[in-house]
Order: C-alpha cells, then sequence, then structure tokens
C-alpha cells in the first residue's frame, strides 16, 4: 500500500562555499518519509544530519534538487510561508532551547499562540502535555531552575503539543542520560500509532538497535536510493550491534 | 502579555534604559520649551496686533449686483450680531471719498473710471475679540452670498509683524524633524540591543514558526513606553521650567507684564502624541532584523 509522502526529497545537493573551497554536505539525496513512519536519520558526526533536517524545516535551501515537506515544495515558499509551515511541525533541539524569559508553561503554550488557539484551548492542552511528560507540577517554574532531563522534556511536550503531523527531532537524547533517552524515545515512537511521522536524527546506535524502525544512513552526504531505504535490510541496525560492549 | 515583557526587558537593562529616556526626554523638553515660546509669542502678538484691526473694524465688501433692498437686508443681519456695535452703509462716492482722505488724490486716481463697490463698515463692539474668532468670523463674513471679500486692515500692518511667526514656525518646524529623528534613532538604537540580546531566544521562536509581527509586538511596546516615559519626563522638565525656573529669573529676564503660560493640553498631547509616534517609527526599524529567515545552527 503505497504511503503519501509527508517528506520528499528528490536529488538535493547542498553546497557551501568556505573561501574558494567548496563542501558538498549533501549529494544527490533522495528520501520520502510516509504518513505514520518511525524513522532515525544515523551517520557520522559532519555527515549531513543537521544539514539534511534543516531542509526539511525549510531553514537552508537546497543548492540543487527539490524538498517537499507536508505536501509543499520549500523552494516556493516566502520566509512567512515557511514559519506558516513549521507551526504545523513539531521540532525537538538536542539543546532544548527554551525561552529563558518565559515560564514553562508559557514555554510550551509558544505552538498554540502561534497557531492562534483560544486562551482556554492553549490551557487545556498545555496542562494535559504537562501531564503526560509528567511535569505538571513545574508549569509555573521559570525554565531555568530545571535539570536537563526535565527541560529536554518541557522540549518535548512544546514540540508535541499542537499534535503535529510531522516531529523532527536533531539528537533529541544527546543530552540526556541513558534511561531518560530511552523513556523519550520510547514515548516518540508511541506516536507512530497516532499517525505523527517521527523523523529522528542520531548517532545514538543503541537507541536505533533498541527501538527498530526504519533507519537512514548518511555516509557523506549521501543516501542509499529510495528503494534501498524501502527494502533493503542493508540499512537496518548492523547485527553487530547487540549492545555486548556498547 | 507584550508590554508585561516589554517592562522586564526593558528593567533588566536598567542603565541603558534610563539613558534612552532621559535623551527622548531631552529632545522633547527642547522641543516642547521652544513650542511653549511659539505659544506665548503668538498669545502677546495676538493680544497686540488684534487690537488696532479689531479697533478700526471690518471693510465688507459687497457685490455691485446687490439691489439696495438686498444690502439693506444684510445690513439689518449684521446689525443684530451682538459683536457688532454699529453697521454702516458706505455708497461708492463716499468710500472714494474716503480713500482720498487716507491715501491722497494719486491713489483714487487709479479707481477712477471703474466702479467701486458698495461697502459695509462693522466697527466693533469692544475689543476682546481673540485673534483666531476674529479670523473665522471674517471667514464666516465672506461665506455670506453677495459678499465679495473682507477687510481687516492687516494689510496695512508692518510687514514684520506678519513675517516674524512664518520664521518661528519655520525653526519650529526644523526642531521637530530633527527631535523626532533624534527619538527614533536612541529608540532604535535600545531596541536592537534589546534585540541582540535576546537573539538566540528570537531565532527559537522563529524556527518555531513565530510571524515577524509576533516577534515585533513586544518590540513596539518596549518602544511605546520608553516613549511615553521620555514625554512623561519631558513634560516634567517643561513644568519645573515654567513653574520654578523662570519665575525665579523672569525678574531679571522679562518685562514685568509678560507672563509665560504653560504648553497648551493641546500642545502638550501633540508632544505626547510625537513622542509615541517616532518611538513607534524607531522599533519599526527592526523590521528587518525580525523578518529575516532564522539564524540558528
Amino acid at each position: 500500500m503505497a504511503v503519501s509522502a509527508i517528506v520528499e526529497l528528490r536529488d538535493v545537493d547542498k553546497e557551501f562555499t568556505r573561501g574558494a573551497e567548496k563542501h558538498h554536505a549533501l549529494a544527490r539525496v533522495t528520501m520520502r518519509l510516509g504518513e505514520g513512519e518511525f524513522v532515525f536519520l544515523t551517520g557520522a558526526s559532519g555527515a549531513g544530519k543537521t544539514t539534511l533536517m534543516r531542509m526539511v524545516l525549510g531553514l537552508d535551501r537546497p543548492t540543487r534538487g527539490e524538498v517537499f515537506a507536508l505536501g509543499r515544495s520549500i523552494a516556493g515558499l516566502s520566509e512567512s510561508q515557511r514559519r506558516a509551515l513549521r507551526r504545523e511541525i513539531g521540532i525537538i533541539f538536542q539543546d532544548h532551547r527554551l525561552i529563558a524569559s518565559l515560564d514553562v508553561f508559557q514555554n510550551v503554550e509558544l505552538p498554540l499562540t502561534f497557531m492562534g488557539l483560544s486562551r482556554p484551548e492553549r490551557e487545556k492542552r498545555v496542562f494535559e502535555i504537562l501531564e503526560t511528560v509528567q511535569m505538571r507540577d513545574h508549569a509555573r517554574s521559570p525554565v531555568d531552575i530545571l535539570s536537563a532531563g526535565e527541560r529536554q522534556r518541557i522540549g518535548v511536550a512544546r514540540a508535541l503539543v499542537h499534535c503535529p503531523k510531522l516531529l523532527v527531532a536533531d539528537e533529541p537524547t544527546g543530552n540526556l542520560d541513558p534511561v531518560t533517552a530511552r523513556q523519550l524515545i520510547r514515548m516518540l515512537r508511541e506516536l507512530k500509532g497516532y499517525g505523527t511521522t517521527v523523523f529522528i536524527a542520531t548517532h545514538d546506535m543503541g537507541l536505533v538497535r533498541d527501538f527498530g524502525g526504519r533507519v537512514l544512513e548518511l555516509v557523506g552526504g549521501t543516501l542509499p536510493t529510495v528503494e534501498a531505504q524501502t527494502k533493503g535490510k542493508a540499512y537496518r541496525v548492523p547485527t553487530f550491534w547487540n549492545g555486548a560492549n556498547v | 502579555m507584550n508590554f508585561r515583557m516589554a517592562l522586564k526587558h526593558l528593567l533588566s537593562r536598567p542603565f541603558s534604559t534610563a539613558l534612552t529616556i532621559l535623551g527622548v526626554a531631552l529632545g522633547l523638553s527642547v522641543l516642547g520649551s521652544f513650542w511653549m515660546v511659539v505659544e506665548n509669542l503668538e498669545r502677546v502678538r495676538s493680544a497686540r496686533s488684534n487690537r488696532p484691526t479689531v479697533e478700526s473694524g471690518l471693510t465688507v465688501f459687497l457685490d455691485s449686483k446687490l439691489s439696495a433692498v438686498e444690502v439693506d437686508g444684510l445690513k439689518n443681519r449684521l446689525s443684530a450680531d451682538g459683536r457688532f456695535q454699529t453697521v454702516t452703509v458706505v455708497p461708492p462716492d463716499q468710500a472714494l471719498r474716503s480713500l482720498e482722505a487716507q491715501f491722497g488724490e494719486a491713489l483714487t486716481k487709479i479707481f477712477e473710471g471703474s466702479e467701486l463697490p458698495v461697502t459695509l463698515k462693522l466697527v466693533f463692539n469692544g475689543t476682546s475679540l481673540r485673534r483666531d474668532e476674529f479670523l473665522t468670523l471674517q471667514n464666516q463674513l465672506r461665506s455670506i452670498p453677495g459678499v465679495l471679500d473682507v477687510d481687516d486692515g492687516t494689510g496695512l500692518m508692518p510687514s514684520d509683524q506678519t513675517a516674524l511667526p512664518t520664521r518661528i514656525l519655520s525653526w519650529a518646524t526644523a526642531l521637530l524633524v530633527f527631535v523626532f529623528a533624534g527619538v527614533a534613532l536612541l529608540v532604535s538604537h535600545l531596541i536592537r540591543l534589546a534585540f541582540e540580546s535576546l537573539r538566540g531566544e528570537i531565532e527559537t521562536m522563529k524556527v518555531l514558526g513565530a510571524s515577524a509581527f509576533w516577534i515585533l509586538r513586544p518590540l513596539l511596546a518596549e518602544g511605546l513606553l520608553l516613549g511615553l516615559c521620555g514625554a512623561a519626563l519631558a513634560v516634567g522638565f517643561v513644568s519645573f521650567g515654567v513653574q520654578v525656573a523662570i519665575p525665579k529669573f523672569s525678574a531679571f529676564l522679562l518685562p514685568k507684564d509678560v507672563v509665560i503660560n504653560m504648553l497648551s493640553t493641546n500642545s502638550l498631547l501633540q508632544l505626547v502624541g510625537l513622542a509615541l509616534a517616532a518611538s513607534f517609527v524607531g522599533a519599526l526599524a527592526t523590521w528587518p532584523l525580525v523578518a529575516r529567515p532564522p539564524q540558528v545552527k
């Protein structure tokens, strides 16, 4: 059964120029994420994971090729249209990027405010999601008194509060201890059941091994072909990742 | 929420906020003081220059096609107005004789052969008419059908009495533009500092989808708060000057009969409006920073 594409990249190249030197961050990348898919994007540091994530979010323009997110071609969108697109996407950052001048409630409320929801509706949703991430008691706390794990949970709550169809997480477990990291990924995997596409960039192969799902591995800015991504087992977690000495 | 956030940001930088408010207040005080001088000058000028014209009355030139009955009707209508003591119809020949008496035969020769209009000579009931009332009355008279023109004799006033306000108004306009630009620059500078200190948060909000206007709102609120505080302080400065400083030195500086009045409520409101408008423009200058794509790594 064909799934409708939530994210699609067609022959995407991204070049950066530093002085006279050209650096290819992405080369002829083609990929497709369907509705309700749970996908890991792996690769060594500098492989182009963050660049690819930025393309999907409309933060960077490809040098060549086309990027589609939620059915819209990123290239044809103005800056305000890109912002409108990102309002429909849940975003989790590695360093959570909470707004220090706002309290926990206000941070989580932000996406709903941007979408123009009424105050009672915002309150209802924010308290519910804070309950889910077990942070309701901290609703009125300033964010700078929270631990790294708590802040990341707030970041997750903020990314999920508006029920996005697409969730993009760039190294979401980078600053978390292994237990909290697993809790977080387990929760994100459950979203799959609600039709949300979850796209996680990580280099934590332990997590990839434990949670499975589709795995895309970027190597020097390139990805395998679409067919290999969907059918090939070569891009599943390697068998040697059995946790014996990790 | 915007004003609360704006206030919080301003209070987090007390020194630069205080300096900006002081700068705005000083600029507005200079403008306010100048404005006050203009107002007072206008009041004095009006009180003085008004007298001869009110005393000499008005000459109303009528359409020569009006019949005697119509002229009489107009005379009766104006006589019923409490502001006039007498209304006299001056026939053309009498007007010519009056011109001869006033300017000599040389001038009257100009009118020879042409038909002089019938005029009404209006004498005021007292000399207490304000200048603006005096000008309004002239316009009202001009709008009456059959009235060609109204002469208040200002044409015979020395030219420096009419030229002075024009010069002052030019200076006032230049000062206004200068202060407006100054206030806008000061506010813009502080708001840019605010933007830079909150840059990380603002860029994150952009990534999360905040519209440019949503980000701009607290910055505009910050600008308006600065403008409002600056204007309030400026009014305080000018008021202090009028009530404390000027009376202390007026014995040395001003003639005894000259009283300096505080700015009128209307002018004070205009000053506050100017401060708010300039601050708004200053804050709006951050638009390019707010509207550009997110600068995050």
